[in-house]
């Protein structure tokens, strides 16, 4: 760690001014939901905040929470910041494969066991281990080896942090989440799919300057997940007044109403896409005239249907998820049985639908 | 007629705007539906603006009173367009502009209420990353930084080597 330079000289060689640090460190300040008199504590602890090993695990996902974190438009200083980590394992990224990947990683564990930050995107399979494995090493495994030695662990998008698509009905591989396996080390869940780019590298900030943020009953930092997409909407006003779109292409829809009636979730979903946007601050679902979904939310694939209004019942699946967080959290049931379980009752409770049908329900 | 009921239904949408822009709040007047919701909606207020100004006030008191500077961070308060706009509006345009090219740009402002600055930085590709009202006497990012000072000096005492060599 001590070889690699710290984030001043870093800042220093690419032509970053003091002053556009401290421009970054308003901005980050301001993403963190800190007050902005925290500002100066940021810059210092940045500046002397040592580089973590970072060691990044994919098991059952689409690549898409990467595909997230490294679209940045231009290089920024998020870029360095991520760069002032010492990213030293990530199989999509790097260059090496197979066994030398794998030594990669066991080096890095070695040199720091007990220092480095686990970061995982993607559920684990338990049904059958061998449904995803990476250089003949099954995920669950792996996950367990190199939890071992983390300090600890960000479980990045849905897929990690609750099970995710993977994990969705019927659930056929078994999949379940980094923290129905891992008990005993401090785990940052950061759902979404994927989670806003800035959220991650803001956690990954957060963690380098604070140590582990505050975090809320399901495990996400309630800087980035403490209030709902509703809360900060900006059709917000419209659902207050009782203004509602019908259809996509209704007057509602085409004067900007509030998308409530049409599915969106936006009441229970707690994230910062409403502030902080996608694509650079550019928009997000809502404000492209979709609802939203509840990526961040466990079990949202199931959760009674995109294009359903929140006040339709949703069945079995909403009371499922609540009571199989809760079953993992008191009891620490183990995740295998869990996800056996919900698998058979989702099974029997399986829905068929055709694009007919979703015609008639929205 | 329904923009009408609609403008209405937002906060403050005072004769002041009708007269002093010249709006008429009919679709017809513009010739297109989505540019009249557009203009609408560009007045629509989450009745914020009004605290925000309260606590800019007592920030000034502070800033006058024991030298207390302060910054409130707009992002972090939900901000419709109408407010951004009853917000210039009241705070106006005061002596001092600065632009910023660092990382992207960012602008500088003193409002015509001196003491009080807007400060929005945005990134390379012009997007805002963050919005301050700083109350201050002069915005610490438009100080030189210690840093920078030094890196000035080792700049231009390498250059003046180079020239004595020459």
């Amino acid at each position: 760690m001590v070889d690699k330079p710290m984030l001043p000289e870093l800042l220093k060689a690419n032509g970053i001014s003091r002053r556009g640090f401290l421009k970054y460190c308003a901005s980050l300040t301001s993403l963190m939901a800190l007050s902005p008199a925290m500002m100066p504590r940021i810059a210092h602890a940045l500046e002397n905040a040592p580089r973590p090993s970072v060691i990044w695990l994919s098991f059952q996902e689409c690549t898409g929470c990467t595909e997230a974190i490294t679209r940045s438009h231009a290089p920024t200083l998020e870029d360095l910041i991520f760069n002032a980590v010492s990213l030293d394992y990530h199989h999509t990224l790097q260059a090496a494969s197979g066994h030398a990947a794998e030594a990669a990683r066991e080096a890095a564990m070695k040199e720091h066991w007990g220092k480095y930050v686990l970061v995982v995107d993607g559920s684990i399979p338990v049904d059958n281990p061998g449904y995803s494995c990476i250089a003949g090493i099954s995920n669950l495994d792996m996950l367990k080896e190199t939890a071992e030695g983390a300090a600890a662990i960000v479980a990045v998008g849905t897929c990690a942090a609750y099970g995710g698509i993977p994990h969705a009905d019927p659930n056929p591989t078994g999949a379940v989440s980094v923290g129905d396996i891992i008990k005993d080390k401090p785990i940052i869940n950061v759902p979404g799919c994927p989670p806003i780019p800035v959220v991650m590298t803001g956690v990954l900030a957060h963690f380098l300057t604070f140590g582990i943020p505050e975090l809320d009953e399901l495990g996400r930092p309630k800087a980035f997940f403490g209030e709902t997409i509703h809360d900060r909407c900006y059709r917000r006003p419209f659902y207050d007044k009782g203004l509602f779109a019908e259809g996509f292409d209704d007057e509602g829809a085409r004067e900007g109403w509030c998308l409530y009636k049409l599915g969106c979730k936006g009441p229970t979903t707690r994230s910062v896409c409403a502030t902080t946007k996608w694509n650079g601050g550019t928009s997000f679902p809502i404000q492209a005239g979709h609802p939203c979904l509840g990526c961040t939310e466990p079990d949202f694939w199931d959760n009674g249907g995109f294009y359903k209004p929140l006040s339709v019942p949703a069945g079995d699946y909403r009371k499922l998820g609540l009571a199989a967080v809760a079953a993992g959290a008191v009891a620490g049931v183990a995740g295998g049985a869990l996800a056996r379980s919900g698998k058979a009752r989702a099974a029997a409770a399986h829905e068929k639908v055709d694009a007919h049908d979703l015609e008639k329900k929205s | 007629m329904q923009i009408i009921i609609l403008a209405r239904f937002f906060g403050y949408f005072d004769d002041k705007y009708k007269k002093g822009t010249g709006i008429v709040f009919s679709k017809g007047s513009n010739g297109n539906g989505l540019s009249g919701v557009a203009e609408v909606l560009s007045f629509a207020s989450t009745g914020n603006a009004i605290p925000v100004l309260h606590e800019i006030r007592h920030a000034l008191v502070e800033l006058l009173g024991n030298g207390t500077a302060s910054t409130i961070d707009l992002g972090a308060i939900p901000f419709a367009a109408g407010d951004e706009r009853f917000l210039d509006d009241v705070l106006g345009k005061g002596e001092v502009t600065a632009t910023l090219n660092v990382m992207g740009t960012s602008h500088v402002q003193e409002t015509a209420v001196a003491g009080v600055w807007r400060v929005d930085h945005f990134n390379e590709a012009g997007e805002t990353q963050s919005r301050f009202i700083e109350v201050t006497f002069m915005p610490e990012i438009l100080k030189t930084q210690t840093e920078d000072a030094a890196d000035g000096l080792e700049k231009l005492s390498a250059r003046l080597k180079e020239e004595d060599a020459s």
